[in-house]
C-alpha cells in the first residue's frame, strides 16, 4: 500500500507541477477582477474585450497564415531530406548532410534569431511576413526529418519491390504504398511544424516587422501596456488553439496497424 | 531444344565483386528448379535478374523466346515470392492477394473470384479480412506465394521461402508447396541453401559456388555423381580420398592409389588417363562393415579400426580409423538392431564399398 501511495504522491505533485500555472491561468481569465489576485466573480467580459480588439484579430491571422505557410514547405523539404539521407545512409556526404540537419536542433534560438536577422538586414530584405515565414520554415525542417526518418527506418521497402512486382507503375505505388503508410509519419512531422510556428516567440521577436505581429508576441507587447486580465484571456485562446491543433494531430496521425 | 526460361552469359559486378560469371542456364516449363548454393555464391542476384531487380552488367535474359532483358520488373509475366514476405502491413489478406489484379484493373467481381480461389489453394478461406500482423508465418508465406501466384505468371521466383520459418513449418510448408506447385503448374524458380529443401523438392538442381554454376542435374545426379569437389561436399556428407590413376582396366574402370589406403579399382566416369590426380569421394553409405575379408566378397574392401559409434535410430554412423584417415560410415538397420552382434570400440572390422559406388573427381577440378 505504501508504494501506491508514494507514486499517487509522485503523480499528483508532478500533475500539479505541470499544469498549476495553467489552472490560475485559465481561472483568472475568468476573474472580474482587472489586477487578478482577489476573485471579484464570475465574468466573460475579458473575452468580449479580446475579441473587439481588432490586433488580437490579426495577429491570430497572422500567426495561422505563418504556421500553414512554413508548414508546408518544410514538411516538403523535410521529407524530401528524410528520403535522401535514409535512402543513401552508407554514403559519406549524408553523414554531412545529417549533420547539418541536425544542428538546428541544438542551435539556441536566440542565435538563430540573430543570425537570421542579420542575414536578412545585410541582404536588405524588407523584416515582415516573409521573412518571418522564411525563419520558421528554416527552424521546422530539422524536426519534420526527423520525425519522417524515424517512420522511414523501419519502412520495408521490399514491399515497394513487391508492388512492382505485381505490376504497379509508380503512381499507384505512391498512392496505394507510400502514402498510406509514410502519410502518418509525414503528417505527425507537419503537425510539429505547425506547433513550433504557432509557438514560436524568439526567433519570430528577431525577423518580425511591421505587420507580422503573431500571438506570441502580441502576448509580450501587451505585457507592457495592456490590461492584465485580457493577456490572461488571450493566452488561454492561445493555449486552446495550440492543444487542438495538437490533439487533431495525435488522432490523424495514430497507427492503425504495427509494421511486421 | 529452345528452353522456356534463359540466362545467357550473365555477367554481373557489385563494384569491384564479380558475384554472377557468365552463367547460362535453361529452365523447362512446369518444373522446379532450384538454385543451391552457400550464401554469397550469387543464386540471389540470378533472382534478382530474372525478377528485373537488378540489371546484368551482360548477357540476356528469355522467357518463352522473347528477350525480357530490358523489361521493368512490373512488365514481366514474372511474380516473385520475397523471403521476408514482403506482404502490405496496411492492407489485408483479401486486399493484399488482391493487389495484383486490381492493378490490372480488373473488375471487382472477378477479382473476388480469383481471390476467393487463391484462398482456397493455400487453405487459408476464411482468413481474408485478417490483417497480415495477426498471422503466423507460415500463413504470410501462403498468402505471399497466393499474391505472386494470382496474376498466373509464366514463372514462379521463390527466393529463399522457407528460411524464416522453423523446422517442423518447414517440412510442412515443403509439402505444401509441392501440393500447390501440383495444383497450378506453374514453372517454380527456387532460391535456397539448404540441400534438403532444394532435393525434395525440385526436378532438377542448379548447384552455384562463387559465382558460377558447379553442375545441373537431377537430385539423384547432383548427388550420386557430383562433377565437383565442391558439390560432392555441399550436397550431403562424403569422405574424399586424394590419389592418383595407376593404371586402366577396361574402358569404365581403372585403378588408382589413394593415399593412406592403398590400389583399389574404381569407377572412373571422367576416363581419366593414367598419372592424373584424382580426388575419390565415397558417401558414408555406401561403406559396409563386415567382421572379415571372406564376407566383403567382390567388393574393394579395406581393414579398419572402430573410434566412435552414433546410434541414430534408423541408422548408426562410425567412425573408423585406417592409417590416418578419419572415415565416416553410414549403416541402415534393415533389421531389428539388438538382435545381432554390432561392432563395438576398438574392434577391427572390414570396410567395403564397390567399385561403382565411388566418384572419381579430376583434382585440377573445372573451375
Amino acid at each position: 500500500m505504501k508504494t501506491r501511495y508514494t507514486s499517487l504522491l509522485a503523480t499528483l505533485f508532478v500533475m500539479a507541477f505541470m499544469y498549476l500555472p495553467i489552472v490560475m491561468l485559465v481561472s483568472q481569465s475568468f476573474n472580474a477582477s482587472r489586477y487578478g489576485g482577489r476573485w471579484m466573480g464570475f465574468s466573460l467580459k475579458w473575452y468580449e474585450a479580446l475579441f473587439r480588439d481588432s490586433a488580437v484579430i490579426n495577429a491570430t491571422l497572422n500567426t495561422l497564415i505563418i504556421a500553414c505557410v512554413s508548414t508546408l514547405f518544410s514538411t516538403a523539404i523535410g521529407t524530401c531530406a528524410a528520403w535522401v539521407l535514409n535512402r543513401y545512409k552508407q554514403s559519406k556526404l549524408q553523414t554531412v548532410h545529417y549533420g547539418i540537419v541536425y544542428a538546428p536542433l541544438i542551435v539556441p534560438d536566440v542565435l538563430m534569431g540573430i543570425s537570421l536577422l542579420l542575414m536578412f538586414v545585410s541582404l536588405k530584405v524588407q523584416l515582415g511576413m516573409f521573412t518571418v515565414i522564411l525563419a520558421h520554415i528554416t527552424f521546422s525542417v530539422s524536426f519534420v526529418t526527423f520525425t519522417v526518418l524515424a517512420r522511414l527506418q523501419d519502412f520495408d521497402f521490399n514491399i515497394i519491390q513487391a508492388a512492382q512486382d505485381l505490376g504497379a507503375g509508380n503512381l499507384r505505388i505512391f498512392v496505394k504504398i507510400l502514402l498510406p503508410l509514410l502519410g502518418p509519419g509525414i503528417a505527425s512531422g507537419a503537425m510539429m511544424a505547425f506547433t513550433l510556428s504557432m509557438d514560436d516567440f524568439v526567433v519570430t521577436f528577431f525577423v518580425g516587422g511591421p505587420g507580422s505581429t503573431t500571438l506570441p508576441v502580441k502576448v509580450y507587447s501587451m505585457m507592457k501596456h495592456g490590461a492584465p486580465a485580457i493577456i490572461n484571456a488571450l493566452s488561454v485562446v492561445f493555449m486552446a488553439l495550440t492543444f487542438t491543433v495538437a490533439i487533431l494531430g495525435q488522432c490523424l496521425t495514430k497507427k492503425k496497424y504495427e509494421q511486421p | 531444344m529452345g528452353e522456356f526460361f534463359e540466362f545467357k552469359n550473365i555477367e554481373k559486378y557489385y563494384g569491384d565483386v564479380h558475384v554472377v560469371k557468365n552463367v547460362s542456364f535453361g529452365v523447362r516449363c512446369g518444373e522446379v528448379f532450384s538454385l543451391l548454393g552457400p550464401s554469397g555464391c550469387g543464386k540471389t542476384t540470378m533472382l534478382r535478374i530474372a525478377g528485373g531487380f537488378e540489371d546484368p552488367e551482360s548477357g540476356e535474359v528469355f522467357l518463352d523466346s522473347v528477350n525480357i532483358t530490358d523489361l521493368a520488373p512490373n512488365k514481366r509475366k514474372i511474380n516473385t515470392v520475397f523471403q521476408n514476405y514482403a506482404l502490405f502491413p496496411h492492407m489485408s489478406i483479401w486486399d493484399n492477394i488482391a493487389f495484383g489484379p486490381r492493378t490490372a484493373g480488373m473488375p471487382e467481381d472477378q477479382v473476388s473470384k480469383k481471390v476467393e480461389k487463391m484462398l482456397e489453394i493455400i487453405r487459408l478461406e476464411g482468413h481474408g479480412s485478417r490483417m497480415p500482423n495477426t498471422i503466423s508465418g507460415g500463413q504470410k508465406q501462403r498468402v505471399a506465394i497466393a499474391r505472386a501466384l494470382i496474376n498466373s505468371p509464366k514463372l514462379l521466383l521463390l527466393d529463399e521461402p522457407l528460411a524464416a520459418l522453423d523446422l517442423k513449418l518447414r517440412q510442412y510448408m515443403l509439402l505444401e508447396l509441392d501440393r500447390i506447385h501440383d495444383e497450378v503448374g506453374t514453372t517454380f524458380i527456387y532460391v535456397t541453401h539448404d540441400q534438403g529443401e532444394a532435393m525434395s523438392l525440385s526436378d532438377r538442381i542448379a548447384v552455384m559456388n562463387g559465382g558460377v554454376i558447379e553442375q545441373i542435374g537431377t537430385p539423384a545426379e547432383i548427388y550420386e555423381n557430383p562433377r565437383t569437389k565442391f558439390v560432392a561436399s555441399f550436397i550431403g556428407d562424403t569422405n574424399f580420398f586424394d590419389g592418383k590413376i595407376v593404371g586402366q582396366i577396361d574402358g569404365e574402370n581403372c585403378r588408382i592409389a589413394m593415399d593412406g589406403l592403398g590400389e583399389f579399382p574404381s569407377f572412373n566416369e571422367h576416363k581419366l588417363s593414367n598419372g592424373s590426380k584424382v580426388t575419390v569421394s565415397i558417401r558414408p553409405e555406401k561403406f559396409r562393415i563386415f567382421g572379415s575379408r571372406k564376407e566383403a566378397e567382390n567388393l574393394n574392401a579395406i581393414e579398419a579400426e572402430v573410434i566412435d559409434i552414433v546410434y541414430q535410430g534408423a541408422q548408426t554412423r562410425y567412425w573408423v580409423r585406417v592409417n590416418e584417415h578419419r572415415i565416416n560410415v553410414l549403416s541402415q538397420h534393415n533389421r531389428c538392431y539388438l538382435d545381432y552382434k554390432q561392432p563395438t570400440w576398438g574392434d577391427k572390422v572390414w570396410v567395403a564399398w564397390h567399385r561403382d559406388d565411388v566418384t572419381t573427381i579430376p583434382a585440377e577440378s573445372p573451375h
